[in-house]
């Protein structure tokens, strides 16, 4: 289907409009973080004001002593959507361009969850080069995270290392086949760019409310950690003192 | 709130295409924005002037034209549209389009932040530049280069594009900013369906394809540079960051692996080669496709093979 160029001229600064406000309530009601990490945020910043940038070009032309006359050769006797002012351009990529719009508005924003678990694969180990243990040891734990807790696991990988050591941490509920009935996992997706990077990591949890506990619900789980097994491999294991039913934090996914 | 499996992973692609999407829209954006610029700005008489005359250094100067331009893969295939309209060479505009989203600025502070100073971050430069040189000297040798560009992207013989700038009266400076604008905005609506089409590509992929199967593929010398090849091209995420990201395969996976993801990744992934289509003929993109995968495996096969670190 071919559109008069004036017209699609039109849509285009519409749809340019319609991204720049999708972007910009992202980044004010704090969804963006669902999709990429905060230290990227400015990128959403930069791409608000082009888009507007963009869009003024087309209501301020309509008013200059060139019209919509640029400086494209009009080689017309090929498929293009440059718009020459008077020719017929295709509707598709305007269509095309309308599809995050679209998908952003009917499916509501949510982060990763347990359902993505299985595709993306779960670790009980994370490491990097900076880690040390001793970089690790300097958070108290009482205020380590799950992914606190997995990577001094990483760094000392002996199952009964974690011994006796008390844990507050917040997750999601994950479960699978390796899982006894009176297992689950508190996890935590970790993020370095953006959600197609996005990995699993979590913490084995033992406790005999855990069958009642729906998966991908959020936890804070309280306990200590004791030598245990995970589908017969041994690794550390959360006991849990008491597990409670909490909100998804507005920040739901860990940065390392 | 537990969604039946198929809405379930239906919000999982959703969210992971507008991941890759709003990561990626802003670095296309700085791209259109400096193609609007270069068209309106920079006219064919002043590039042919700076390109270098012989075939070989136009392609070298064009593989480090991104310390010029800092832009990453999805910004710098407008550029390299809108440069080759000014007349810049196949070869060169070919380097630039591989080399830039690696010999770039940003990238350089990126991989130092994640690597520092060694072996990795010096390997990624000089692979990067090789590859890329290699690759746009493969294209020089071409005898008709301009059979490889689609039609429109071919300079025009008669009238048109830069010498019209050059002959008018130059109009005032608000006119021609806005102008710019003006054109960045329809090749912004020229290539985001590229970048949507792909983004969605690569989401599908990593929502359908479980990466536990294809991580566990890789640990040996061989296995594992195919294994990141693949990786990088199915995650689709931008060589300005792509380094952070790597640091996750630095400990199961071989030094050669590690690179190939990082010098191949960000000259190619799903959504770049879609965008390759809005300026090169099919084949082309399936020539440019090949010669970096396999150059860059070779010499990750020769450096695990050969070199212990």
């Amino acid at each position: 289907m071919m559109l008069p160029a004036r017209i699609a001229d039109r849509f285009k600064a519409l749809i340019l409009i319609l991204l720049a406000i999708f972007l910009a309530e992202k980044l004010v009601s704090g969804t963006l973080y669902y999709y990429i990490g905060p230290r990227f945020s400015w990128l959403a910043v930069v791409g608000v004001v082009i888009l507007i940038l963009l869009a003024s070009s087309f209501n301020l032309l309509r008013h200059g002593p060139d019209g919509q006359h640029n400086s494209h050769d009009h080689d017309h006797d090929h498929e293009h959507n440059h718009s020459h002012g008077d020719g017929r351009v295709s509707v598709v990529p305007l269509f095309i361009a309308t599809i995050p719009l679209a998908l952003g508005v009917i499916v509501p924003a949510r982060p990763l969850g347990a359902s993505a678990v299985d595709t993306r694969g779960v670790s009980t180990g994370f490491t990097s080069p900076a880690d040390t243990s001793a970089s690790i040891l300097t958070i108290a734990p009482a205020e380590r995270n799950v992914l606190d807790w997995v990577r001094a696991m990483s760094a000392n990988p002996e199952p009964t290392a974690l011994d006796g050591q008390s844990a507050d941490v917040v997750g999601f509920v994950y479960r699978d086949a390796r899982f006894d009935d009176d297992q689950f996992m508190v996890g935590r997706f970790t993020m370095t760019c953006c959600v197609a990077d996005a990995l699993a990591i979590g913490v084995v949890v033992h406790s005999t409310e855990a069958s009642v506990l729906e998966a991908d619900s959020w936890v804070r789980v309280t306990g200590t950690f004791q030598a245990g097994t995970l589908g017969g491999s041994p690794m550390p294991v959360l006991e849990a003192a008491e597990i409670s039913l909490v909100m998804q934090p507005e920040q739901p996914y860990l940065f390392p | 709130m537990t969604l039946p499996f198929l809405a379930e992973q239906f919000a999982n692609f959703t969210t992971v295409f507008l991941g890759i999407f709003i990561e990626a829209a802003p670095f296309l954006l700085m791209g259109t924005l400096a193609s609007g610029l270069v068209e309106v700005f920079i006219s064919r008489d002043q590039m042919l002037r700076v390109i270098p005359r012989r075939r070989i250094m136009a392609t070298i100067a064009g593989g480090f034209l991104g310390l010029v331009f800092p832009v990453c893969e999805c910004g710098v295939v407008p550029l390299t549209r809108r440069l080759f309209r000014k007349g810049l060479p196949v070869s060169s505009g070919v380097a630039f389009l591989l080399a830039a989203p690696i010999i770039n600025p940003i990238v350089f502070a990126s991989t130092f932040a994640a690597y520092g100073w060694g072996p990795i971050f010096v390997m990624r430069f000089v692979m990067g530049a090789g590859v890329a040189l290699f690759t746009g000297l493969v294209f020089s040798a071409n005898p008709d280069p301009s059979r490889m560009l689609l039609p429109q992207h071919l300079v025009p013989v008669s009238g048109g594009s830069g010498e019209a700038i050059d002959t008018a009266p130059v109009p005032p400076l608000g006119e021609r900013l806005t102008r710019s604008l003006r054109i960045g905005a329809d090749e912004f609506f020229d290539m985001v369906r590229y970048l949507i089409v792909g983004s969605m590509l690569a989401a599908a992929l990593q929502t359908a394809v479980p990466q536990s199967a294809l991580l566990a593929l890789g640990s040996g010398p061989v296995t594992s540079v195919i294994t990141l090849q693949v990786l990088a091209f199915i995650l689709s995420v931008c060589s300005t960051v792509d380094a952070f990201l790597s640091l996750a395969f630095v400990n199961t996976f071989t030094p050669g692996s590690i690179l190939a993801f990082l010098v191949f990744g960000p000259m190619l992934d799903i959504k770049s080669t879609l965008l390759f289509l809005s300026v090169f003929e099919r084949r082309v993109v399936a020539y440019l496709l090949l010669i970096p995968l396999l150059a860059t495996m070779l010499v990750a096969l020769f450096i695990n093979l050969n070199v212990n670190w």
